[in-house]
């Protein structure tokens, strides 16, 4: 897009009223693959290429986009951007666009787009052996893959004019078992900011084989027990229950609104000493890295929680006008058909001083969740939910036997104070984060956790 | 470059290329949407935009293509690309494109209503439910969101059978939820009303039951563990009922991703069960008269007195199984492939109403909200756990709210032990297609709770 096309949307949107005008314009070109019981079965590729077109006006934030990006329609979009702000006499600033450059923090070494579409497919292949080798109870394998390539351009009415390049690619495997009428599953979904290089950090037929094991595990296992009890979460995707249970409720979409549980306890203890947690849009290659936020902020890394102090939220710039704080870049969206809000990158508990194994020693009876599914929470009463996706038994000291079907829920605030115990064994996990800006890659993690009583939603 | 002509080079350039059966599907769609809080605009979006996906066939094999850009350059990548994509393809199953006329009969177009509506009137209307919601009861102590939401999708769809169609859907509506607090607990209520006719959204009705939703749960309390007879209201009937959806995809029966494999003719639930498919459903805004594929959708019972007589079909499912396809193949995008989804979920009501389930059941639980389907029911094993709340049943009666409860079973256990249908059919909060179900009264199930 001609910068001349740029520096007139912003001024018809700054002309109409705003006092801030934002342009977003994004090309991706993305490739997905779907493998099942080792035969290729879907390819598509392809490529949108759109623009957002945003306008703020004192605590009002008006949104359009188009993905006709004829200077017409550009022009157009701006024009109802005004229109709607409905204020009147603004002065229009001139319009001195300077471009930022910062350094990449997410070099790429093998671009996806440049790795041949086979490579790829006797990648998946390789994933596919390693699941289906691993045991007769294995009835059917699902392999994905996917990656992209976004380019951005942000500029504003600031005078911002800043570009970034995100490549991301996941693999994502899916094993099913069956026992008589019965059938399990199994998944990973290893993902990176990086390119096909990722591919080279890990054992993808090893990888095959781990969702085979969750499948096999829990096929052979009974159902968890139900009620009140202690739970031991493990690291990695553990760190969802950090993600919904907390992070959610951080995020300024609901704390501007009051609308948060967490909303006026900026400095105060809401956690147990013990539990520090972070965000971390900086970390190389990170899932849910990036050298600048979808504002065109440069992205950081932000102390949430620190000896159970909260110290953060996590702020975009609409939130920060309406909570009259600064950005911590911290402003994602799914694609230019969103406006963009707060939202969560790498986030994750910090270690504490225990080995793991030193905490199922130290239980007595518990439920140990080795992996994490997904969840949710509710931020404005904090209420979440999440399901095990590999769970044991802990029974004095020693992890006994398998169980499946187990739900956690809760009240974040509540669980918080609750962790007890933190292991030394910090590590991450990929997932996709849904909210009001759409569905977006982001990290979660934590080491190995110990929460003193939560409802384990079994069978009685 | 107008759609037409994007097609004819997409066209010509895929017969230069010997590509046997191609097709290309096109939407352009609008959408609307404003928020409000505090009697303020909080969000406001005016957008539009389009796009196309080229499908090439050549020996029973697909790729696929999309762009946003309609030039020459893409009207040949498009086609280079999806050429290239499908010589990767090594399944065995045999993908075709359509080759029956597409005529479509007794239908009527959305009719855009909602973009008759002014913007002003939108917004008005958003800061009255809004408003609404916060006088109905003082223990309402805010409205987190409230929504103005409208669309419409227009699908141009030609293959190189010479079939060609275009229709538009889409409809709009409100949705809002309001947080009540007795200084202890918060509680949250939400609800929504969709339709293609912006005349019937009752907003005095939206903001009563968004507010009953909200504080009718103050005070609530867990439960102790154990079985109890259950009434689940329509709402999360519906949400649940997102399982059996997936199980009667014949993708996932042919890919042994469904418990419903060789089960067709057989009794699957209880013979009180019978639920249908519909193209149309009254105010629904997922009616439509062709699935992506270019196959006239079609009314069918997929399950009728709990016996199983129908999986829903693409046109690749249907040739493996040797049947037709019945037009349950859709694109919820250009950018994705094709799926197979219902359009429009009828399950037959039953004549009790809901204080009738309530006398029936005499003890029990009602539920009125589950959370956690994404991650807590899982399709392929039918098992689910969901975090829930709703109403204890005393004597035929609420007796008080109740929170922090996991409710969890099978999907076609569950379904087997229902006892009663419900009168109260309405349309249940579920994305991807339209879902109307009544409540129901299920035997057994089991709750955690920690009391």
């Amino acid at each position: 897009m001609k910068r001349k096309l740029i520096e007139k949307a912003l001024n018809i949107i700054q002309a109409g009223g705003a006092d801030f005008a934002e342009l977003f314009l994004e090309k991706r070109t993305g490739h997905n693959m779907e493998m099942n019981n080792g035969k290729l079965e879907t390819v598509n590729s392809g490529v949108i290429h759109g623009v957002g077109l945003r306008g703020i006006a004192g605590k009002k934030a008006i949104y359009a986009y188009t993905n006709d990006l004829s200077e017409e329609s550009v022009v157009n979009a701006s024009k109802r951007i005004a229109q709607a702000i409905e204020v009147e006499n603004n002065q229009v600033v001139e319009l001195n666009l300077i471009e930022n450059k910062r350094n990449n923090l997410n070099p790429i070494l093998l671009f996806p787009d440049q790795i041949k579409k086979d490579e790829k497919y006797q990648m998946m292949k390789l994933a596919n052996e390693g699941a289906s080798s691993y045991s007769d109870q294995i009835s059917e394998v699902k392999v994905n893959y996917f990656d992209y390539r976004q380019n951005i351009l942000i500029a504003n009415s600031e005078g911002l004019l800043a570009e970034d390049e995100r490549i991301r690619t996941r693999l994502m495997i899916f094993a099913v078992s069956t026992k008589g009428n019965e059938k399990e599953t199994g998944f990973v979904g290893p993902g990176a900011g990086m390119g096909f290089e990722f591919y080279n950090t890990f054992d993808v037929k090893e990888m095959g084989k781990e969702a085979a094991r969750i499948a096999v595990k829990m096929i052979n296992a009974e159902f968890a027990p139900a009620g009140m009890m202690p739970v031991i979460i493990a690291n990695k995707f553990g760190g969802v229950i950090f993600h919904e249970a907390c992070g959610h409720a951080l995020e300024a979409t609901s704390v501007a609104k009051g609308a948060s549980v967490f909303a006026d306890k900026l400095g105060q203890q809401i956690a147990n000493e013990c539990v520090s947690a972070v965000d971390d849009a900086t970390i190389p290659n990170g899932w849910g890295s990036a050298n600048i936020d979808d504002e065109g902020t440069p992205t950081q890394k932000t102390v949430l929680i620190e000896n159970g102090i909260l110290k953060s939220f996590l702020i975009d710039k609409l939130g920060g006008i309406r909570m009259n704080m600064p950005s911590t870049g911290s402003s994602r969206r799914q694609n230019y058909t969103y406006s963009p809000t707060s939202r969560m990158s790498n986030t994750f508990i910090l270690p504490g001083e225990f080995l793991p194994e030193e905490i199922i020693a130290n239980t007595p009876k518990a439920l140990y969740a080795k992996k994490m599914g997904g969840g949710s929470v509710n931020p404005s009463t904090g209420e979440f939910n999440f399901s095990v996706r590999e769970g044991y038994l802990v029974e004095n000291g020693r992890i006994t036997k398998p169980v499946k079907g187990a739900t956690l829920i809760g009240k974040g605030f509540e669980i918080l104070k609750k962790i007890d115990m933190i292991g030394n064994d910090l590590a991450r996990d990929q997932g996709m984060c849904g909210s009001l800006s759409g569905s977006i890659p982001a990290d979660v993690g934590q080491p190995t956790i110990r929460v003193s009583e939560l409802l384990v939603g079994g069978r009685s | 470059m107008n759609i037409k002509e994007f097609k004819r080079l997409v066209f010509q350039n895929a017969r230069q290329k010997e590509i046997d059966n191609f097709e290309l599907f096109h939407t352009s769609s609008h959408e609307f949407e404003c928020s409000i809080n505090k009697g303020e605009i909080q969000s406001y979006k005016d957008a539009e935009n389009g796009g196309s996906s080229f499908k090439a066939v050549k020996n029973g094999k697909a790729g696929y293509s999309y762009t946003e850009d309609y030039n020459e350059d893409e009207a040949m990548r498009i086609v280079i690309d999806a050429l290239e994509n499908l010589q990767l393809i090594d399944s065995d199953d045999i993908d075709a494109i359509s080759t029956s006329e597409v005529v479509i009969k007794n239908w009527k177009d959305y009719s855009m209503a909602f973009d008759e509506i002014s913007t002003n009137k939108k917004i008005a209307d958003t800061k009255l439910l809004e408003a609404q919601i916060q006088k109905k009861d003082s223990r309402i102590i805010m409205v987190p969101y409230c929504f103005y939401n409208d669309m419409y999708n227009e699908v141009f769809f030609a293959n190189s059978n010479e079939i060609e169609y275009t229709y538009k859907n889409g409809g709009g509506g409100m949705y809002a939820g309001a947080m009540a607090s007795n200084g202890k607990q918060n509680k949250f209520g939400m609800d929504f009303d969709f339709t293609t006719d912006p005349q019937k959204l009752d907003i005095e009705k939206l903001a009563n039951s968004v507010a009953e939703k909200a504080v009718g749960l103050l005070d609530a309390k867990s439960i102790k563990s154990g079985k109890y007879q259950v009434v689940l209201n329509y709402n999360v009937l519906g949400n649940i009922l997102g399982l059996l959806v997936q199980m009667i995809s014949a993708e996932n029966v042919q890919k042994g991703f469904s418990l419903l494999k060789n089960k067709l003719g057989e009794k699957i639930v209880s013979e009180k069960i019978t639920i249908l498919d519909k193209r149309y459903y009254p105010d629904s805004i997922f009616n439509c008269p062709a699935d992506s594929q270019g196959i006239v959708t079609t009314d069918k019972a997929i399950i009728s007195n709990g016996v199983l007589n129908t999986y829903l079909h693409s046109l690749k499912t249907a040739l493996k199984d040797g049947v037709s396809p019945t037009g349950n193949a859709f694109r919820r995008s250009y950018k994705g492939t094709e799926s197979i989804s219902p359009i429009n979920i009828d399950f037959q009501e039953g004549k009790a109403n809901l204080d009738d389930l309530f006398e029936h059941m005499k003890d029990g639980l009602y539920i009125t909200g589950v959370q956690g389907m994404h991650s807590g029911a899982n399709p392929v094993s039918g098992e689910f756990s969901l975090s829930a709340e709703g109403f204890k049943i005393e004597d035929g009666k609420k007796a008080y709210p109740i929170e922090q409860i996991t409710l969890s079973g099978n999907l076609l256990r569950m379904l087997q032990n229902i006892q009663e249908i419900g009168s109260d059919k309405q349309m249940a909060m579920v994305m991807s297609h339209g879902m109307y179900v009544p409540s129901v009264l299920i035997k057994e199930m089991d709750i955690a709770g920690n009391e």
